[in-house]
């Protein structure tokens, strides 16, 4: 899928009166090619994460568009948008907000199948945890019984499920140690390549970003430019 | 937008609320006496009142309705009702044959000698011992307060005040009940005081500890209080200077929503102890059916309320710095 | 964050939701058999009024000569039933509002807040009297006009959950997956609130109880049926006090405040989200026997001696979490101690300031400057703790807090033991803050920690723990979550300190080469290496540390050996490293000791001399 932000702004009304308005993106233009990988980087707070949702269609910009494969997403009808919806997916920096706590993790890991009509059965389901190398075992364990690792993996793992088109990952190792950092990364390294998603990939991790993304772009004070 | 300003901003908001509050008491009283069913002049003067000017003719009736207005539109007599109000005319009351809000003055004065300075103690003291006891609360020691105290609370004032008057009614010589009003001389009204009183601080001290020994608990685990610690502060300036400072904003809030409860357990009190405050005037108003006392001193307690809830908005806003950066709260 | 640590250390809490339902249905059954049960009392009227209790008659009998104990049966199942009845009324109208404000947001939100608002205000009890003043006497009146009032502190707790539900990353994903609003508030929102919604259920009874207490109390109740309150009333008006009946009025007296305080114990049950955890902060060997040890020369700063830090998880077996840990500081040495998360490496700068938590095993002995902490006297601990180290907390979060002005935070540690005024140590902290590198430090002073990125809050709490001119600086992850920009700052600032020693635990490994100095690196709580840091950066030697370099992205990112399960803290006897480790041996079942290599120590077999 081939994804287009053109003039894209937002900004953050807050205070009794939303008086406040900090903008945080200006006027971003971006466009992303099927199958590629780009990364975003930018200080702490510069409106990454808010680049990064309104990416993956989840939340409407103030003004500009975005166009997925060439249609306009928000002028779109409700169920265009949730078609196009799916293949826009996100993988989030805390994989403990991730799950509802209350379920045990098979139930999370079916949940997207109740949306597609599909069934999720218990051999789908270990077949689904085997590709991102994780012991059936996990189907009955609970969110917080698995380490922030094991939690990115099932998160992953019901990512792919849908068969996404393009993957915004935000920050997706910032609260994860070196090691499993380096796990993560070459487990959705394989993926695209197995699948040939395209991946978003935003992170203030310079190093990082410059081993995966052959193309990078920098945010600073809301604005978007091209560096690598 | 200057922090004072964004501070006005607020009260100005809260000031908004209250007066909102006030108009929908007034519209609820309205209705109350002119859409129930019946004749409204029947609620305004009281059966008896009623039927005694019924029976000497019915143009002296027609008279009063004109005069009040109870010919004219709904609307009309709402905004009428309303000025009024405004303007301290609350209506008659046929039982002490009186203008409502001359009865009402003087009952709540009492009501006010109580529960003024039961809220003053009530907040110092049982906060006070709240915040050492949620200080104490994580060792194994400091668990059982907690359950004397729930047990406390768990008594409403006014059986609290029941039982201590059947436990002491064989002791003549202290002047329990009677009229607050009558009897001569500072020791009879001081110890006419005491035991109501008393009662009313033991629960609202009760409640306020519990607050307050939760609030303090939870703050324990928080961040700066580690940073405080590893400063080499003592244990009275880890609690005083910084989790109290952190404590009382909310405190002070959930303070201010249980004064109406507060109210209503003085109201009961007073009841038991035949004190001449508000509780006692709705007994008899209930009793009387004395609609207009009854709908004034709705008026008058729920004033009271907002009133000591501005106070600690204002004290709220001056607590907490944030409130003047108009960062979001809630 | 210590607390995090001792949760992980001990294992995990199990699920509350499935308990607290079945101890809910359990309540209800029984309840509902024990009205049953009561109901079956009758309390007729009987010839002897005023009777004091016997052996015919419990609890005596009233003015009318019913028996007091049938009519306390009968009044506790009426009681109960308005009670409840008008709980189940006002939760199901809270939480419907509440959901709707707090899922909705925007012009519905407002309205049905300012409306919450204006029932809060309004004073409960005066409104209730004169609503059943004009409605009429009646139980199920009573019972109505309380639910209609007490909904609104549940909206408000039910909105404020479901506002905070609402943006969490697993309903926005389930958003994403397609989602619509009633799944998400079916399935996942509400759920979510059960606990809340109980004991806020809870907390209705008691209160609903009170009120319909109240309202028969003063004569507005249920003429016929007999309630609590009503029972109180006719005491009161019976002239029991005069006839010193106390019989008549402490069996409903009892049972309102029993049921009061059932309910309130209940809600708090419900509520109750963490474990009681101790915070209680131990000094190292408090409790311990000292050890006989031949006397230290003093011209190392820091000497620590088979530190041991251990807790007990949930199936109360001991997790050590730091075991036997050995380490020498000298004067002026920048030391950076790397690890992964569950390393140890939080709780031992912890154990250097006697700030463990309060359920944490210690052993172990630690000397600063010749003096053995053991030995101190809480006094003398905050004066160590004061001014001769320095503690520089994780700056993500609520180190600094909230409701104080920067300027004060700074200075605080000077005017508490460095005797001087208020005044001078206010205007030495905004010079401490110039030199972190701040243009306008009196500002800053002046403003509060919400106002201040995470990289600024930082520096603050770096200025905060040179305030008391220590001479041991310990850092715990002073780089978490910044940019790198900030962390080259952090790090400059750092080794900038000539005189102090600085013990920095961070799992950085760019701020640890920024920061020079020696390199420690710590596995499952024990030490695995040690070396000058230019060396163990070119050429590290344990296993571990060499996996750690080579998964850093700016080397390649390169990972070998198998996937490692989670496991927090260690009871092992062999090497903390074998089960991943690709070169492992039969003699790593032993746990090896720590061998010299040339400038480098390491605690691995294949270095043994």
């Amino acid at each position: 899928m081939r994804l287009d932000l053109d003039h894209v702004s937002k900004s953050y009304r807050s205070g009794w009166l939303k008086q406040f308005g900090r903008p945080v993106l200006t006027c971003v233009d971006l466009t992303m090619n099927p199958g590629r990988t780009i990364g975003v980087t930018g200080d702490s707070g510069a409106g990454k994460t808010t680049l990064g949702t309104i990416l993956s269609g989840l939340l409407p910009p103030d003004s500009g568009q975005l166009y997925c494969d060439g249609t306009n997403y928000w002028a779109a009808s409700k169920n265009t948008r949730k078609t196009l919806g799916r293949k826009l997916q996100m993988l989030f920096q805390h994989p403990e907000a991730t799950f509802d706590p209350r379920w045990t993790v098979g139930q999370s890991l079916g949940e997207p199948f109740k949306f597609t009509g599909k069934h999720a059965s218990a051999e789908i389901l270990q077949g689904m945890l085997a590709q991102v190398e994780l012991s059936p075992a996990v189907l009955t364990r609970r969110p917080d019984q698995l380490s922030g690792g094991e939690l990115q993996r099932v998160a992953i793992a019901r990512i792919f499920a849908l068969q996404p088109e393009i993957v915004v990952l935000d920050e997706p190792t910032a609260m994860l140690d070196t090691l499993t950092q380096a796990r993560i990364m070459l487990l959705l390294d394989r993926i695209q390549q197995l699948t040939g998603v395209g991946y978003i990939l935003i992170s203030h991790d310079p190093a990082l970003v410059q081993r995966f993304c052959p193309s990078v772009y920098h945010l600073e004070s809301g604005r978007l430019k091209k560096i690598g | 937008m200057t922090g004072t300003r964004v501070m006005v901003l607020f009260l100005w908001r809260k000031m908004g609320l209250y007066v909102l509050t006030l108009f929908l008491v007034c519209l609820l009283n309205f209705c109350l006496i002119h859409l129930m069913p019946g004749d409204p002049l029947v609620h305004l003067l009281g059966e008896e009142g009623y039927s005694r000017l019924d029976s000497r003719n019915s143009q002296s009736i027609n008279a009063l309705r004109a005069q009040l207005g109870l010919d004219r539109s709904k609307a009309e007599q709402f905004v009428n009702y309303i000025q009024k109000v405004v303007t301290g005319d609350w209506g008659w009351s046929h039982h002490y044959g009186q203008p409502v809000v001359q009865v009402i003055g003087r009952h709540l004065l009492w009501t006010l000698i109580l529960l003024g300075p039961a809220l003053a103690t009530s907040i110092l003291g049982g906060g006070w011992l709240g915040a050492w006891a949620g200080w104490r609360s994580r060792r194994m020691v400091g668990q059982w307060p907690a359950y004397v105290v729930l047990g406390l609370y768990a008594i409403p004032a006014y059986c609290m005040g029941l039982g201590v008057l059947m436990a002491t009614s064989r002791w003549h010589w202290m002047p329990w009940a009677g009229p607050a009003g009558s009897g001569i001389g500072i020791w009879n009204h001081s110890a006419r005081l005491a035991l109501p009183l008393s009662v009313i601080i033991l629960q609202g001290a009760a409640y306020k500890f519990m607050i307050m020994r939760n609030a303090v608990r939870e703050e324990l685990d928080a961040a700066y209080v580690l940073t405080a610690l590893s400063k080499g502060l003592s244990d009275r300036q880890v609690l005083y200077g910084h989790i109290l400072r952190n404590v009382l904003p909310p405190f002070i809030a959930v303070t201010a929503l249980n004064i109406g409860f507060m109210v209503g357990g003085t109201l009961l009190v007073e009841v038991v102890f035949a004190w001449r405050g508000m509780g006692t005037l709705i007994h008899q108003a209930v009793i009387a059916r004395d609609y207009p006392v009854l709908s004034g001193t709705l008026t008058a307690l729920a004033t009271s309320v907002l009133v000591a809830n501005a106070a600690a908005d204002v004290i709220h806003a001056l607590l907490d710095p944030r409130v003047g950066q108009g960062v979001a709260l809630e | 964050m210590p607390c995090s640590i001792r949760a992980s250390a001990r294992g995990l809490p199990l699920s509350k939701g499935r308990q607290s339902t079945q101890c809910f249905w359990s309540a209800t059954a029984v309840t509902c058999l024990g009205a049953v049960l009561l109901w079956q009392i009758d309390p007729a009227p009987v010839n002897d009024p005023y009777l004091a209790p016997s052996v015919t008659h419990l609890l005596g009998t009233d003015n009318s000569g019913r028996d007091v104990l049938a009519l306390t049966a009968r009044a506790t199942v009426i009681s109960l039933t308005v009670g409840l009845g008008a709980a189940l009324g006002a939760t199901l109208i809270g939480a419907l509002v509440g959901c709707l404000a707090g899922y909705r947001r925007g012009v519905i939100d407002t309205l049905l807040m300012r409306l919450t608002d204006v029932f809060l205000l309004v004073p409960t009890l005066p409104l209730v009297l004169v609503l059943a003043a004009y409605l009429g006497p009646g139980v199920f009146n009573a019972g109505i006009l309380i639910g209609l009032t007490a909904w609104p502190s549940t909206a408000r707790v039910i909105r404020a959950r479901v506002l905070s539900l609402r943006d969490s990353p697993f309903i926005v994903n389930a958003r994403s997956m397609g989602a619509g609003s009633s799944y998400l508030i079916l399935r996942h929102i509400l759920p979510n609130c059960g606990e809340l919604l109980l004991a806020k259920a809870s907390l209705a009874v008691a209160a609903a109880l009170l009120s319909e207490a109240g309202i028969s109390f003063l004569g507005l109740g249920d003429p016929v049926r007999p309630t609590w309150g009503n029972m109180l009333h006719d005491a009161l008006s019976g002239a029991a006090l005069i006839n010193g009946a106390w019989w008549w009025f402490m069996p409903p007296l009892a049972c309102i405040s029993s049921a009061v305080m059932v309910f309130h114990l209940v809600a708090s049950a419900l509520g109750r989200t963490r474990f009681p955890a101790g915070i209680a902060r131990r000094a190292i060997g408090a409790h311990e026997p000292p050890r006989c040890d031949p006397p230290h020369s003093s011209t190392q700063q820091l000497e620590v001696r088979g530190l041991t830090i251990g807790f007990d998880d949930a199936t109360r077996t001991e997790k050590i979490a730091v075991d036997a840990l050995d380490l020498t500081v000298s004067h002026g040495d920048k030391i950076a101690i790397i690890g992964a998360t569950g390393s140890g490496k939080s709780l031992l700068l912890l154990g250097l300031l006697g700030l463990l938590p309060g359920d944490a095993h210690v052993g172990g002995q630690i000397r600063v400057e010749g003096h053995n902490l053991n030995t101190l006297s809480p006094c003398q601990w905050r004066r160590y703790r004061g001014t001769t180290a320095g503690y520089i907390p994780q700056g993500i979060g609520d180190a600094l807090n909230p409701l104080l002005p920067i300027g004060r935070q700074v200075a605080e540690r000077m005017w508490v033991h460095l005797g001087i005024s208020r005044r001078t140590a206010l205007a030495t902290a905004t010079d401490q803050l110039s030199a972190m590198g701040f243009p306008d430090p009196a500002r800053l002073a002046r403003s509060y920690p919400h106002q201040l990125s995470g990289g600024m809050k930082q520096r603050v709490l770096i200025a905060m723990a040179l305030a008391g001119q220590p001479t041991i600086v310990l850092a715990d992850e002073p780089t978490k979550g910044l940019d790198p920009a900030a962390v080259g700052k952090i790090g400059r600032l750092l080794t900038a300190l000539d005189q102090k020693t600085v013990l920095a635990v961070t799992h950085d490994l760019g701020f640890a080469q920024i920061l020079g100095g020696r390199v420690v690196v710590m596995h499952a709580g024990r030490v695995v290496e040690q070396a000058p840091a230019d060396l163990f950066f070119k050429a590290p030697l344990h296993p571990y540390a060499c996996a750690l370099l080579a998964a850093q992205p700016s080397r390649g990112m390169q990972i070998s050996g198998t996937i490692p399960e989670n496991r927090k803290g260690t009871t092992e006897n062999g090497c903390s490293y074998r089960h991943r480790c690709p070169l492992r041996v039969d003699a790593c079942r032993q746990r090896p000791p720590l061998f010299l290599y040339g400038r480098q120590r390491v605690r691995c077999w294949r270095y043994a001399t």
